[in-house]
């Protein structure tokens, strides 16, 4: 068998070869000098990090050959418009990510060149698993970009909290990469040994109680690796002990990636009306106690953890719309949705990084009187959480508009329902920090170092684009539909 | 050249930004050149559209954007659009508005809220001429709104005093009931017309498809709709422009600054209803039954407002009453199918009306806020160019020939007094009386109160000796063009019967109202014409005797006066016109007190008891216990974790495998 | 309940009456699954809630031979030994892949050889990265 590669092929994986040799050009540029400027903010790495990263975007541009699915690398992975969506949230979240990442970790002490090469070879394999269609390309994907993102966790390894989380994290993590793997085998075994999705598709085997038990495990593994109740125990604990630029990073492009993958494969699969059942529970779940968690948490990162779980329950209903009935073009709302949660998500963390420069602030009062000391900022992280909250407006609020509605149209009034209260709950914490910030007086031991251009650029950048798709939401809502049409083909 | 009617409303609106965001760093000088500037600019491009409509004929209409959007349910645009009655209208907005504009330069000088003011005054302007543009009875709502909170918010400009805060407040709310009722006639219009278009609103076809249905009222049994409409509309004009019930804010408005009085509350924003009326007219005139009630309201507060004018003793007071009483006028003339006479008046009235309030403003200003006419006295020597003008709107308002007041008022009249007596309508005949004696009361309290603050004896406080001067520069410029306009404004309509045209009647279109048109059917135009020389000679024989009368009495007959307030019957009736016929006591117990009571009553038990106590500590203690529980549940034990995760999968498969089960067994 | 007590009335309908649509085997997997889990959480639970809870410093002690302890018997390796075995098991996957290549390296062309490159290459790359940052040192 003469093995032969296509152009198209070779387009395909262009993304993520671009984002791992940009990964290893920063490994090996920082070779030269090593502990002794361990402090200083190294910015050609972020330099190189923004290249590579800008590449691979403009990478997913001359992607999109139109080829079938099922054609590229023996089905093993696709250049449709929903694969290259989820690769660009990917990317811009890894590349506003680089651009926090070194201030940020200079400030704490800490060597930036592994962080940020950490961060390209994530987001190599998140962009890998995005266009991924096959069962052992969808698991490679999910453990590079896992492995990746264990060691971001613990990345301050002399800190109590982020050795506790990253191996909460990685424990956790090789627990539901079991349930993964056997979901996988089952679906193996039921349709009589396809890997790909086109072919588990074309089987018969979506009848078969091996087959549903197998999917509802790979259900199970990604519902851990988006952070779904009752498998998100470990994203409080992770993202107390991250570091807050890699907490922004894992609350964007690990939940995008692995929802993009998700709704493929569930799309594919179908799953039926019984694990749409299913997942209307774990969505309820996840959206109630994400909230209702999230209500007395001082502690900010905490907050946004338990945020991050409840906007996963949100994320679901569309998958669960999209699953049962008619109703698939509702998945269309999930690209919507994740590159507005990515451009809110990232200016509050931004925001967040920002204010413990140099320091471990992260609780709610930290943040008194800010409006009066960084007013950009402010601003920043009230659009933010106004968006997050929902408020008319911003992205976010479209984002769920879209959900809901579409939940309501087809007739799941009892999920939309638990979805509004949800948000009704979510307004009280939101608005939290924004009371702090505009109407508390600042604290006189209160010093802010001012925040790094990297930093105040993806704050403002981000603000902004949340505004815009708050306000001219049509051409992104347009994209969305269409890749989800390219999925169904 | 093309005329975009947005820049109408738009220009001051931009000033309303300007000054508003950065008057106190742009300075009071360029504070006055753009807050009045742009209302200047705004007139001038009203008066290019007027101009267009005059020698073109054309009605310009911007057709905007579509702004509540629902195809083929609810259509309604954000449209502008200028004929003639709103031609004329912006012409007055704009022209007395900068005039005011000016005055205000030399009145709120040295105030600390001098951008401020400049700000609301220029929004106010704004929303004035979105009420008056506006192509559909929505958007003339949010132009309705808008001037309500301008003026809210310039009743209240010294809000450093309760009571000025209490006055804004006071007429924010009475408004509020008349838009209550606005609001449920513009539901209605919508549900039937399904349209708020004004072409759609005055179509004849539409309202004649329109006139057999009726509505099942509470309390009222079957209306129809169109009485229903025109009912809900007229109530939410008596708010807007105080008519009986709703009048008792206006005087109180006068809290504010005296060119706020003369812009808001007597030259523009109080005339907005009798404008929907007029705007309306179709509809209205297809409400027989309606316009008798409007008639009567009218007639009615033109009367209880002059009387309690009388009484008054502080100088705004007494005009805000006689603003009450114009106003009454107008309604009266509507109720009478003379929208015409109306209209004609809302203009006459608003030129002679901002004069008198701006005379009376120069005298506030010259004797350093002080506004109690017995402490006045005198003045006409040390303020003589105030004098004159001051004297030219009471003889203005008074109706004496030429002025303008003479023409409206006697075309309003004339109006009554051919449908009471030559069509035989008893109503009107009855209300054409009261109208009629009013007249004459006008005459009578408008120089009581310039004899009380222009003539006889000085009652000035000795600390304000020699300080009382003219104040000149912008507010002698604007009395002095207001003035003219007093003057001159009645030869804008001067009827047919004098040599004239009615011309302001034509070009607006309103002369061709159903009232006309009977009384031209029935009558020869010999007859109708004897019966308005007769009705003008009666209206000129009470304005008259009126005026002499109280030149008589404040003049060399003060002891007549003096015999009649202290005879019983006198005093009696000036204690009543005094204390206002104690209508604001009568609405207190009856409405403010039983509701406060009774809001009392459910603060406790539903706010306090209710939401509070239950629902709104119970939820938080809910929410909240459930979140600690929650939270306590994250015990940070990764074998507690695997073991949540274990279950959740168990769980989960078992799920699963039940719904197979049940699937197979269907 | 009712489907409990159906089960224990009528061994035939074992379990659940549901072994017309899932597999028998399937079912009991999970079965036995359940019942190691119950049986944990039961006994966990069983001595929470029974056993009597009087403490001292004697019977938190840990247990040896009745002789005081010295020391934690769980004492950590240092981290080089994880070190040089994660590399050991890297280096073993290599020889994993490397040898199936050697067979059909003919077969798979000049693409196969690119991408076995590409292997070797990011594997020597971070060879020499750990070599360079002194990860290798044993002191």
């Amino acid at each position: 068998m003469e093995l032969t590669i296509s152009g198209a092929e070779i387009l395909a994986i262009l993304p993520a070869a671009i984002l791992v040799v940009t990964g290893l050009v920063q490994l090996f540029a920082d070779l030269g000098r090593s502990a002794e400027d361990k402090h200083s903010e190294k910015t050609h790495l972020a330099m190189i990090g923004v290249t590579g990263f800008l590449l691979a975007f403009a990478a997913l541009f001359v992607q999109g050959s139109g080829a079938s699915a099922g054609e590229l690398y023996a089905g093993a992975m696709t250049d449709d418009l929903f694969g290259r969506m989820g690769a660009g949230v990917v990317i811009m979240t890894g590349l506003f990510s680089t651009l926090m990442a070194g201030s940020y970790l200079a400030s704490r002490g800490s060597n930036s060149a592994e962080f940020t090469a950490l961060i390209s070879f994530g987001a190599g394999s998140m962009a890998l698993l995005c266009q991924a269609t096959n069962l052992i390309s969808i698991f490679v994907a999910i453990e590079t970009l896992s492995l990746a993102v264990y060691v971001m966790a613990g990345y301050f390894k002399d800190e109590r909290a982020a050795s506790e989380g990253a191996f909460k994290y990685f424990v956790l993590g090789a627990f539901s990469s079991g349930f993964l793997l056997l979901g996988m085998a089952f679906i193996y075994g039921a349709t009589g040994g396809s890997v790909a999705l086109t072919d588990i598709a074309a089987s018969n085997g979506q009848q078969d109680t091996l087959f549903s038990v197998g999917t509802l495990l790979v259900l199970i593994g990604f519902a851990f690796k988006v952070g779904a109740v009752p498998f998100h125990s470990w994203v409080p604990d992770v993202y107390q002990g991250a570091p807050v630029v890699a907490v922004g990073w894992m609350a964007v492009a690990v939940k995008a990636s692995s929802l993009f993958c998700l709704c493929r494969f569930l799309l594919f699969t179908g799953g039926g009306n019984d694990l749409a059942q299913l997942l209307a529970a774990i969505s309820v779940v996840t959206i109630l106690l994400g909230n209702l968690a999230a209500l007395n948490q001082q502690s900010l990162k905490r907050m946004m953890a338990y945020s991050g779980i409840a906007h996963t329950g949100y994320l679901l209903i569309p998958l669960v719309v999209a699953l049962s009935g008619d109703g698939s073009s509702s998945a269309a709302s999930i690209p919507f949705y994740m590159f507005a949660y990515a451009a809110t998500t990232l200016a509050a963390f931004g925001v967040l990084a920002a204010i413990s420069v140099g320091s471990d602030r992260d609780q709610v009062h930290d943040l008194d009187g800010l409006a009066k000391n960084r007013p950009l900022l402010a601003l920043g992280f009230t659009v933010a959480l106004l968006s997050l909250a929902g408020i008319p407006l911003t992205a976010g609020f479209i984002g769920k508009l879209l959900i809901l509605s579409n939940a309501i149209q087809q007739g799941f009034l009892l999920l939309a329902l638990v979805g509004i209260i949800g948000s009704l709950i979510s307004v009280y914490y939101y608005l939290r920090p924004v009371v702090s910030m505009w109407f508390r007086e600042p604290k006189s031991s209160f010093e802010l170092v001012p925040a790094s251009w990297g930093i105040t650029f993806t704050v403002a950048l981000c603000g902004f684009a949340t505004i815009c798709f708050g306000l001219f939401p049509d051409w992104l809502i347009d994209l969305s539909k269409r890749s989800v049409e390219a999925i169904l083909g | 050249m093309d005329i975009n009617l947005l820049w109408i409303p738009l220009l001051p609106f931009l000033g309303f930004l300007i000054t508003g965001m950065l008057g106190k760093k742009i300075g009071n000088k360029s504070v006055n050149a753009i807050a009045c500037g742009l209302p200047i600019l705004s007139f001038v491009i009203s008066y290019a559209a007027w101009s267009r409509l005059v020698y073109e004929g054309t009605e310009l209409h911007w057709s905007g954007f579509p702004w509540i959007w629902i195809e083929g349910l609810v259509e309604i645009p954000f449209a502008l659009h200028l004929d003639g009655i709103a031609a004329v209208m912006c012409m007055v907005i704009t022209g007395v508005g900068s005039l005011i504009h000016l005055y205000s330069i030399g009145y709120m000088k040295g105030d600390p809220g001098y951008h401020r003011y400049f700000a609301y005054l220029n929004l106010f302007t704004t929303f004035m001429l979105i009420l008056v543009l506006g192509d559909n009875l929505l958007l003339m709502f949010i132009g309705w709104e808008g001037v309500g909170l301008c003026s809210y918010l310039l009743i209240g400009f010294w809000y450093e005093e309760d009571a000025n805060c209490a006055a804004g407040k006071k007429a924010f709310i009475m408004n509020r009931v008349g838009d209550f009722a606005f609001l449920l006639g513009i539901f209605l219009c919508l549900a039937h017309f399904g349209s708020l278009d004004m072409s759609t609103l005055t179509d004849a076809t539409a309202i004649s498809a329109l006139s057999a249905e009726t509505l099942s009222v509470p309390l009222l049994g079957s209306v129809s709709v169109i009485s229903m409409i025109v009912l809900l509309l007229f109530i939410g004009a008596t708010g807007k422009s105080a008519q009986i019930p709703l009048y008792v804010w206006l005087p109180d408005a006068m809290a504010g600054p005296t060119p706020v009085s003369a812009l808001i509350h007597a030259a523009t924003m109080v005339t907005s209803g009798v404008y929907l009326c007029c705007r309306l007219m179709p509809l209205f005139e297809a409400a027989p039954a309606i316009l008798a009630i409007i008639a009567g309201i009218g007639a009615c507060t033109a009367l209880l407002a002059a009387l309690i004018a009388f009484g008054q003793n502080d100088i705004k007071k007494v005009l805000a009453y006689s603003t009450v009483s114009q106003l009454g006028y107008m309604f009266f003339a509507i109720g009478v199918g003379a929208f015409s006479a109306a209209f004609f008046h809302v203009v006459t009235h608003a030129f002679f009306k901002a004069l008198l309030f701006l005379g009376s403003g120069s005298v506030i200003h010259a004797m350093h806020h002080e506004q109690d006419m017995r402490k006045m006295g005198g003045l006409r020597k040390q303020l003589p160019f105030t004098h004159l003008t001051f004297l030219i709107g009471t003889l203005a308002i008074a109706g004496v020939p030429p002025l303008a007041g003479f023409f409206s008022k006697d075309e309003i009249l004339f109006a009554g007094y051919q449908q009471g007596f030559l069509m035989g309508v008893d109503s009107a005949a009855l209300f054409w009386g009261i109208s009629f004696l009013t007249a004459g009361m006008t005459a009578f309290y408008m120089i009581r109160c310039v004899a009380l603050t222009f003539w006889g004896e000085s009652r000035v406080d000795s600390s304000l000796e020699g300080k009382v001067h003219e104040p000149g520069g912008w507010i002698g410029f604007a009395l002095f063009m207001l003035a003219v306009a007093s003057i001159l404004g009645g030869f804008l309509n001067v009827p047919e019967f004098l040599g004239g045209h009615a011309t302001l009647g034509h070009f607006t279109g309103l002369h061709s109202s159903a009232a006309a048109h009977g009384a031209a059917a029935s009558f020869s135009p010999e007859v109708l014409h004897a019966a308005e020389w007769k009705s003008m000679f009666l209206s000129l024989a009470v304005a008259g005797s009126g005026l002499l009368l109280a030149f008589y009495c404040y003049g060399k007959g003060h002891s007549l006066r003096k015999r009649f307030t202290e005879s019983g019957v006198g005093r009696w009736l000036c204690r009543l016109s005094q204390r206002k016929f104690y209508v604001d006591e009568f609405y207190a117990t009856v409405f403010v007190r039983p509701f406060e009571t009774m809001s009392h009553l459910l603060f406790i038990l539903i706010d306090r008891i209710l939401i509070d106590g239950i629902l709104v500590s119970g939820s938080a203690l809910l929410t909240r216990g459930l979140g600690n529980w929650f939270r306590k549940m994250q015990t940070g034990f990764i074998p507690g974790y695997l073991l949540t995760f274990g279950c959740g999968v168990l769980l989960l498969v078992y799920m699963m495998l039940s719904l197979i089960q049940q699937g197979g067994a269907q | 309940m009712l489907q409990l007590s159906a089960f224990l009335a009528k061994e035939s309908s074992w379990p659940w009456t549901i072994a017309n649509t899932v597999d028998t085997d399937l079912i009991s997997l999970l079965t036995f699954a359940a019942v190691t889990v119950i049986v944990g959480v039961v006994l966990l639970l069983l001595s929470e809630l029974l056993g009597p809870r009087r403490r001292d410093p004697q019977k938190d002690s840990v247990y040896e031979c009745g002789v005081p302890l010295l020391d934690d018997a769980r004492e950590p390796f240092t981290v080089k030994f994880y070190l040089v075995a994660i590399l050991f098991i890297l280096f073993d996957i290599e020889t994993v892949f490397l040898l199936p290549y050697a067979v059909v390296y003919k077969q798979l062309g000049i693409v196969g050889l690119i991408e076995m490159g590409a292997f070797l290459f990011v594997l020597t790359g971070g060879l020499i990265y750990l070599w360079t940052r002194g990860a290798l040192e044993w002191d």
